[in-house]
């Protein structure tokens, strides 16, 4: 049985680099894609516009425990349109949503975050660390930005409550008094400042938003907010991760495009020019025709993805951060999208049929799952309506075994859409295959 | 050698084949003669396996019916469409044929097959680049990669120069001498007449009568008729079944300007059988 079918493979994956076109769409535009789109990313980005990004806020001492600033610097990111924030129980947790694609960021608050306000003259001050994914570096610094603003706004909040305010100076009086390295004379430029501002009116504007301090001279230990970005880094990775690690599964995705496009015309033109007629009259059974065509296909897919990444790992610095996982990955997708292939095939009976329809279908599935817009420039219905492209699960999968640091278990919804995919469009083109047959 | 009983498919409203009974013997060229559309291809790819019949039965003597791959084995087709690999070289086209048939020394089958239908010199060449003469052949050339005991031709020549077509048919010819039994299909009645050891007539699906070309003609095509054509004066048309003596009493009477004889032949039959002309 695998005989025949592999012969039907092999003379299939012939033909492909035969037709310089079908092959060229099929291995050299992926890669020209993603050298491309590598570039751009590696530069700046976008602009980070469409659905609000998600950060995870992780409360040290415990979401219960969280001081009133540290409440009212989430509030306000909340209140942001820009952001929409979900609770994370630990960093582990938070770090686990950022590296499942699950939320942009992880803005951890330290169980201290209410105190450092008290301690802003004295380098102290309000302090976050948030984890950043790193494929999305644009949005990041955006994030950076906005989390600087918003903790700005909370000393804001402090200047113009009289309680916190004086709560806030005499504590900073007493560090002044007994800081070891401060000469008389600014000790006293601080006492005065202190007075001025405990007579200073208490209305919002008492402190003006992004006024960072900074300065020099006395006032060079006044560090109201502070907001560290780390980016989170593979696990069990110690290579660097550059912007080709974003743009190859991207460039995979066109791969598995052309091979789907080719495999699924490739069956329709078999049947129009009557070589189907001959595979049927030959001593094979109508399931291994459907095997080799399928197998051709994964084969294709393999090939594709596989000489990507060997290109962007050998050229371009591409780390692998889990071989074993990617392969895996890679057979998993490749199955999916065999099982696509054989779905276009059955619905699209003739090559206008797949050339058209087919290809209309198979462009809008990779747009919107990420192969031609990055996920995290769609907006908020578009990312919802991803999770029906194949696409999207294989872009995630190759790059949850290639830089994610991702584990089985974390890529088996991955993993099981892919196979999901890959059983039904077995099912429905053999259905289709067959009934066409049997005319 | 290969036994359709009371075949009969619908597609649709359109009656394909209607009731089609028929014995091919063993080591005979037969022909089934009709105009597009009669049903040939359709009865064909039944007699292949290929299409399940609405009724009715295929079998091959002492194998079985062909919807067994096994049976499958046994029949080789060149079908009417070029079933070929344009990208593909003759010889890779062969080659893989002749490994889903999973033979031994394919590189020898595939030269000798190549030998056969006069290509070996183009075997290395893709398939696009060939004549649509040296494509046909190449296409009966698969149906023969291995060796099949029963050939379905339909329409070997459709769509061909005259030079190629004559090349087709001594190839047939010389199959049909080593033994072979074949099933030819045409809308062409000379090939028929110089091939086909017997002729069925088929038209609207249903086969109209079955006999050698002779007994056709002699059931079904008339009397000869002999034309005489005399100067100022319309032509005679005079049927007979001794020409000879008519010729020879019209020369007699003087002021002929021509002659001719019009035998009756598949063409008559068919007009005869069907009320209509086969190249209607």
């Amino acid at each position: 049985m695998l005989n025949a079918a592999l012969t039907i493979a092999l003379k299939d994956l012939k033909l492909l680099f035969r037709d310089r076109t079908s092959a060229f769409f099929t291995f050299g535009f992926p890669l020209a894609l993603a050298v491309f789109f590598g570039m751009v990313f590696g530069g700046a980005g976008g602009d980070g516009g469409g659905s609000p990004v998600k950060l995870a806020i992780v409360h040290e001492g415990g979401a219960g425990s969280a001081g009133e600033i540290a409440k009212s610097f989430v509030a306000d990111l909340d209140a942001d349109e820009m952001i929409e924030t979900v609770t994370a129980e630990n960093r582990d947790a938070g770090e686990a949503m950022v590296r499942e694609g699950n939320a942009l960021a992880c803005v951890i608050i330290p169980k201290d975050f209410d105190s450092g306000a008290n301690s802003m003259f004295t380098g102290g001050g309000l302090s976050v660390e948030a984890l950043v994914d790193p494929s999305r570096k644009a949005e990041a610094g955006l994030l950076t930005g906005k989390l600087n603003e918003i903790a700005f706004r909370q000393m804001s909040k402090v200047f113009g409550n009289p309680t916190r305010m004086k709560s806030m100076l005499d504590t900073s009086r007493a560090a002044i008094l007994i800081a070891p390295n401060m000469s008389s004379a600014d000790k006293q430029r601080f006492a005065s400042f202190f007075d001025s501002a405990e007579r200073l009116p208490s209305d919002d504007g008492a402190a003006s938003e992004g006024d960072n301090g900074g300065g020099g001279g006395a006032m060079g230990n006044f560090s109201p907010a502070r907001v560290t970005v780390t980016e989170l880094k593979p696990k069990n990775k110690t290579g660097p991760t550059n912007s080709y690690s974003i743009s190859f599964p991207q460039g995979v995705a066109w791969g598995l495009m052309g091979c789907v496009m080719s495999f699924a015309a490739g069956l329709a033109q078999e049947r129009s020019r009557g070589t189907l007629l001959r595979l049927a009259v030959a001593p094979v059974t109508r399931r291994q025709v459907l095997l080799g065509k399928a197998l051709g296909c994964f084969i294709a897919c393999m090939m594709v993805i596989l000489l990507l990444m060997i290109f962007g790992r050998l050229v371009l610095g591409v780390e692998i951060a889990n071989p074993w996982l990617f392969l895996l990955a890679t057979a998993i997708a490749s199955f999916g999208f065999s099982g696509v292939m054989m779905f276009l095939a059955g619905v699209f009976r003739t090559e206008g049929g797949a050339e058209g329809a087919g290809r209309a279908i198979i462009l809008i599935l990779a747009m919107i799952g990420g192969g031609t817009i990055p996920l995290f420039f769609m907006p908020k219905f578009l990312l919802t309506a991803s999770m029906i492209s194949p696409f999207r699960w294989a872009i995630f999968a190759v790059e949850g075994a290639i830089w994610r640091g991702l584990t089985v278990t974390q890529l088996l919804p991955s993993f099981g859409a892919l196979i999901l995919f890959g059983v039904v469009g077995f099912a429905i083109g053999g259905y289709g295959f067959a009934k066409a047959q049997a005319r | 050698m290969l036994r359709l009983t009371n075949l009969a498919k619908r597609f649709g409203d359109v009656v394909a084949v209607d009731g089609l009974s028929l014995d091919v013997r063993r080591g005979e060229v037969f022909g089934l003669l009709g105009p597009n559309g009669a049903g040939k291809s359709t009865t064909i790819s039944m007699a292949m396996g290929l299409v399940h019949p609405d009724t009715g039965s295929v079998e091959l003597e002492g194998l079985g019916a062909p919807t067994d791959a096994e049976v499958r084995r046994h029949l080789g087709l060149a079908p009417q469409t070029l079933a070929l690999y344009d990208d593909l070289t003759a010889e890779e086209n062969l080659a893989f044929f002749a490994k889903l048939y999973r033979l031994d020394r394919v590189r020898e089958r595939v030269a000798s097959v190549l030998e056969l239908v006069g290509l070996s010199q183009r075997g290395k060449h893709r398939v696009k680049g060939f004549s649509g003469g040296m494509q046909r052949r190449l296409n009966l050339a698969v149906a023969l990669i291995h060796d099949p005991p029963l050939l379905m031709l339909d329409e070997p020549t459709a769509g061909v120069d005259p030079q190629s077509r004559n090349n087709i048919i001594e190839l047939v010819r010389s199959l049909a001498s080593q033994g072979r039994t074949i099933v030819y299909t045409t809308h062409y009645m000379e090939e028929a007449s110089k091939l086909c050891d017997r002729v069925g007539i088929i038209d609207h699906g249903k086969l109209l009568d079955v006999g050698t070309v002779s007994e056709l003609v002699a059931r079904h095509g008339g009397t000869t008729s002999v034309v005489i054509e005399r100067l100022d004066v319309p032509e005679e048309r005079i049927t007979t079944t001794d020409p000879l003596k008519v010729i020879a009493q019209s020369l007699s009477n003087g002021d002929v300007a021509g002659l001719r004889v019009e035998r009756p032949d598949l063409e008559s039959v068919f007009l005869a059988l069907t009320g209509r002309s086969l190249r209607d």
